[in-house]
Parts: structure tokens; C-alpha cells; sequence
């Protein structure tokens, strides 16, 4: 679904990913764990065409997409949860996830919106409420649902349990599962290496803007050079 | 037991609210004009024409609140200070009675033409002009701009000369049902065309207003304005939603030369009363908040009118920039706050 070829970018000279390759199958919940800085989120806008690779190819469903703008790529069912979140702040819940189905016709809003309120009810709860005044836990959530208001074929979440609650990360991980099940399929950026290499079915090592290492995301948790640097063992 | 309460903590301090200096300030002004207020207020004559200019100012401030909205919103979505919104609106006026002249048709029934004309004119400043110098310093927008409405104004003077011209509404004075135009009251005459202006920025205002907050593309200009970057995610074309909010903002001062037409002489520089009108509506409003400047358009439009009253010989805009600089000292961030909500 979606492939990495040799990619390079970076913002105003400044370069971040270095010959960064990998796939992304249909169906896979698939990891890209690395410390900070390492050029995760770097990826992820690459992908979702908020920044433009300098080189190599961006391909999604074997078409390349490298250099198209972001509403360009939301068409084409990829769509990408922010780490910061992006959310409308001024703007009501229910006005943020009509603006998640803002690609799609008006009938799939309507479906789309009773799938995000049967995940998440309290957003149907506090469809009235200013965005802005909610709680980080309820802006993730809300994060979400606006990206699953666009009916998604592959979700790009960037650190998604980022300063939240432990209570509310597992939450977080047992809606990715959910959103799994749903039949999209995920790339996740996280720090939390342990619990996401857990979740996902692959994962890749991202250090300095190189990806070197792959493997399931047993192998991963398995590897020497990983439980080393990233799981603090 | 809130009494209690409220006595246990000790206030060693009076919080006055800042906004009272205001009510100071206006006590001050009255006083300091005791003269021509207690004449206004005493005579009947006096009280006519204290009644002409409540009516004027408000029938007029209700097109400054249209004008100001426009220039709002390119604010609020835009972030760009758009010095040309007034000379944008005077080569309205010029399209409207070009229009008008040469064809013979109504100037009312240009409503329909000259803001889509404008709406294409500024859309396309947007996307040719403005455009590259989004995301460089506010200043580079603002020179850009200033440039292009000096420019508007020499090209049109080129065009069509310092000569002042008009339309005529001929059925401007005529009696209309029950009514007779142009309408007394109480010894104050309001004339048609003003009525008109007044009525229909009220209602471009709303339907600028239901757009806005109802339809797709209304919330998806005012996500813009929150977050491009969050609107770009959810699959807006926020460039194109850039250029279409310029030519909307355009389009609204457009209609509002239309309307104004019929009772202003029409001069190259015509508009930038309206654009330094503008500024302080905006401001007073709340910058980028729409509603507000809507508000703003009518108290300046009384403050103009009535505080010419009150400084008879002086500029009708004294009294504006009183409120102006006032507003800035006590309320910067405007009466009802900013924000493209």
C-alpha cells in the first residue's frame, strides 16, 4: 500500500532523512520506533505530503504521491493524526469532524460519523463543546475520530500517547487495535517502543535519519541493539 | 454565606476594570463639550439635527460594519493587513457606474454584477500577487498591499480623471406604498438610497454570517484560519480556500460601493476614507473577528455623525481616532475579542 524508495528530506537546507526506505502493506499495523529527533515525525509529514521529499519516491498503492499537497493524499485515503494534533481549536467537536469528512460526499459523513461515535461516544456527548477546552486525553481522542472522519485506508498517527495519562495510553493502544480491526491499516510513530512493538506486526529502527533495522515486531523487542537503546535494558 | 466568604479575603486593592476609563473618558469629553451638547440637547432645532445625525450615522455605519467585515475576514484567515480593501472598493464604485452609464441599467441591479467581478479581481491579487509573500514577515504583505492600492487609485485617475461623478436614482424621491421618500422624521430627513445602503449591508452581512457558520466551505475558511496546518490534514486545499476568502472579502466591499454609490460622489480617492475607517472598526471589533466588526461598523458610524456634533469645524474623524487610540490603550484586543470564530 504504501513504499518509501531511498527518500530524502528535510526543512530549508537542513537535511533529516537520509535514503529512508519502507513498506507498509495492506492490513499491517506497522511501527517506526526511534529517539527523538531521530526523524520520525519527519517521515510521517513526508508521507502525508505536508513537506516534499528531495529525493526518492513516496509511492501509495504503487503511484507516486512525493511532492503532491496534503488535501492530495487524504484523497487518496492517507491521512495523518498530528502529533500537536492539529485540532480546530475555536471550533466545535461537531464542527472538527464535519471538517474530517470535508473530502467525502455527505452521505458517508453521516455513516462515518456513527462509526466515530460508536468508538468514542463522549464525542458525541460533547459535540457542542469548543474543541479547545477539552482535555488532552479528549483532543487525542478527537484527533482521531476527525482522521477517521475522512474514511482512511492507511492512518499515520505520530505519537499518539504522547502527554497523556498511563491510564489513558492504554487506552490510546486499545483504539489502535480497534482501528486495526476496522481494516485500516496504521504506520505508528512512537517513543513508547516496549508497548507499540507489542501491538504492531512490524516495526523499523530510526536513528539519525537512517533506517537500518526491521524485522516483526517480536524481532524487534527480541534484538539486542533495540532493547539496548530504545527499551533501556 | 457568599457574604462571609467574600469578607475573609482581604482586598487591599480597588480592581477597577480598564474598560471604565472609557465611561471616564466619555463624561470628560461631555463635560469638556458642555456647550454644544446642552444646545443640541435644549433647542428644538438642536434636537433635529442631533436626531439627523443619530440616523446617519447609524444608516452609514451599518455599510462601514459590511466593509470592515470583509477586511476582517481577509485578517482573520489570511493574516495579511490589506491596505487596498479601500481602493478596492472605489474601483467597485467606478465598474458599478461604468456600468450603470453605459448601459442604462439600474445601479441597485449592478448587486448582482460588480461583486462578482470583484470577487474575481481580488481572488486573483491572491493567488498572482499576495500569494508568494505568504509566510514572510507581515510587513512584505503590507508594502505589497499598500502598493497595489496606490496603484488602483493612480491607474484609475489615469482612466478616468479627479473629475467627481455620480449616478441619479430617479425613483429616489417618490412615494413608495405609504411612505414618502425621501422619509421625514421628527424634522430629520433620511434619504432613500441610505435606507438601502443601511438595509442591505444588513443583509450581505448575514448571509456572509449563515455562510460562514453553515456551510461546508464557510467552516472550512474559518479552519483555515484556526489551523492551515490542521486543515491541510483534513484535506482542504487551503491555498485555493486562501484565494477564494480574498475574493469573498473583495466582493463584500464591492457590494458596499454599490450600495454607497447613489449618495457619495465618486473620486479616484473616494475609498480610503472607507479603508482608514476600516482599520479602526477592525480593530475596535476585535481583529479577524467578524461579528464584532460588524458592531465596530455602526458605533463608528455613530461616533463619526455625532461626535461632529460635539467638535463642530474639526474633522469628522477626531472624534473616530479619540475612540481609536482609546481602544488601543484600554481594549486592544478589541471590544468583543479576536479570532476568525
Amino acid at each position: 500500500m504504501l513504499v518509501l524508495d531511498t527518500v530524502d528530506a528535510g526543512y530549508d537546507g537542513l537535511q533529516v532523512l537520509h535514503q529512508v526506505s519502507l513498506e507498509v502493506g495492506t492490513g499491517e499495523v506497522v511501527a517506526l520506533i526511534g529517539a527523538n529527533g531521530a526523524g520520525k515525525t519527519t517521515t510521517l509529514r513526508t508521507i502525508a505530503g505536508l513537506l516534499a521529499p528531495t529525493s526518492g519516491s513516496v509511492l501509495v498503492d504503487d503511484e507516486p504521491v512525493g511532492g503532491l499537497p496534503g488535501h492530495e493524499l487524504v484523497r487518496r485515503g492517507v491521512v495523518m493524526v498530528a502529533e500537536n494534533r492539529e485540532l480546530f481549536g475555536g471550533l466545535s467537536v461537531r464542527e472538527n469532524l464535519f471538517m474530517g469528512a470535508f473530502t467525502r460526499p455527505a452521505d458517508d459523513r453521516r455513516d462515518a460519523l456513527a462509526e466515530v461515535h460508536d468508538l468514542f461516544p463522549l464525542l458525541a456527548e460533547r459535540a457542542d463543546q469548543r474543541a479547545d477546552t477539552m482535555s488532552g486525553g479528549q483532543q487525542q481522542m478527537l484527533a482521531i475520530g476527525r482522521a477517521l472522519m475522512a474514511r482512511p485506508r492507511l492512518l499515520l498517527l505520530d505519537e499518539p500517547s504522547m502527554g497523556l495519562a498511563p491510564k489513558l495510553v492504554a487506552d490510546v493502544f486499545a483504539t489502535i487495535d480497534h482501528i486495526r480491526e476496522l481494516g485500516i491499516t496504521v504506520l505508528l510513530v512512537e517513543q513508547n517502543a516496549q508497548r507499540t512493538l507489542e501491538l504492531a506486526d512490524r516495526g523499523y529502527v530510526i536513528e539519525s535519519g537512517e533506517v537500518n533495522v526491521s524485522g516483526t515486531g517480536a524481532e524487534l523487542l527480541d534484538s539486542d541493539e533495540v532493547r539496548r537503546a530504545y527499551l533501556g535494558m | 454565606m457568599s457574604r462571609t466568604e467574600a469578607t475573609q479575603t482581604l482586598r487591599t486593592r480597588l480592581d477597577i476594570p480598564r474598560w471604565s476609563w472609557g465611561v471616564v473618558v466619555a463624561v470628560l469629553v461631555v463635560v469638556w463639550r458642555w456647550a454644544e451638547v446642552s444646545e443640541l440637547a435644549a433647542s428644538g432645532p438642536g434636537r433635529t439635527i442631533a436626531l439627523q445625525a443619530l440616523l446617519t450615522g447609524l444608516l452609514i455605519g451599518g455599510v462601514y460594519g459590511l466593509v470592515a467585515m470583509g477586511l476582517s475576514l481577509i485578517f482573520g484567515v489570511l493574516e495579511i493587513i490589506n491596505f487596498a480593501h479601500g481602493a478596492f472598493l472605489t474601483l467597485a464604485m467606478y465598474v458599478t457606474w461604468l456600468i450603470a452609464t453605459t448601459t442604462g441599467i439600474d445601479p441597485y441591479l449592478t448587486l448582482l454584477i460588480t461583486p462578482v467581478i470583484m470577487f474575481v479581481v481580488g481572488a486573483a491579487v491572491q493567488r498572482v500577487v499576495i500569494s508568494p509573500a505568504m509566510g514572510q514577515p507581515l510587513e512584505n504583505q503590507l508594502l505589497l498591499t499598500f502598493a497595489l492600492a496606490i496603484l488602483i487609485e493612480n491607474a484609475l485617475l489615469l482612466v478616468f480623471a479627479a473629475n467627481p461623478r455620480s449616478v441619479r436614482i430617479p425613483w429616489a424621491s417618490a412615494a413608495i406604498g405609504p411612505l414618502d421618500f425621501p422619509l421625514r422624521l421628527g424634522g430629520a430627513i433620511i434619504e432613500l438610497p441610505r435606507i438601502l445602503a443601511f438595509l442591505g449591508g444588513l443583509v450581505i452581512a448575514g448571509g456572509l454570517f449563515a455562510f460562514l457558520n453553515r456551510t461546508r466551505t464557510g467552516t472550512a475558511i474559518r479552519a483555515v484560519g484556526l489551523n492551515p496546518t490542521g486543515a491541510a490534514l483534513v484535506g482542504v486545499p487551503v491555498g485555493r480556500i486562501q484565494v477564494m476568502t480574498f475574493g469573498i472579502g473583495t466582493a463584500v466591499a464591492a457590494a458596499a460601493g454599490v450600495l454607497v454609490l447613489p449618495f457619495l460622489t465618486l473620486e479616484p480617492t473616494t475609498g480610503a476614507q472607507f479603508n482608514i475607517l476600516s482599520f479602526v472598526i477592525v480593530v475596535l471589533g476585535g481583529l479577524g473577528n467578524v461579528g464584532g466588526a460588524l458592531v465596530g461598523g455602526l458605533l463608528i458610524g455613530l461616533t463619526q455623525e455625532l461626535g461632529g456634533l460635539l467638535f463642530p469645524g474639526q474633522s469628522k474623524l477626531l472624534p473616530v481616532f479619540i475612540i481609536f487610540i482609546a481602544t488601543l490603550f484600554l481594549k486592544p484586543e478589541g471590544l468583543f475579542g479576536g479570532g476568525a470564530e
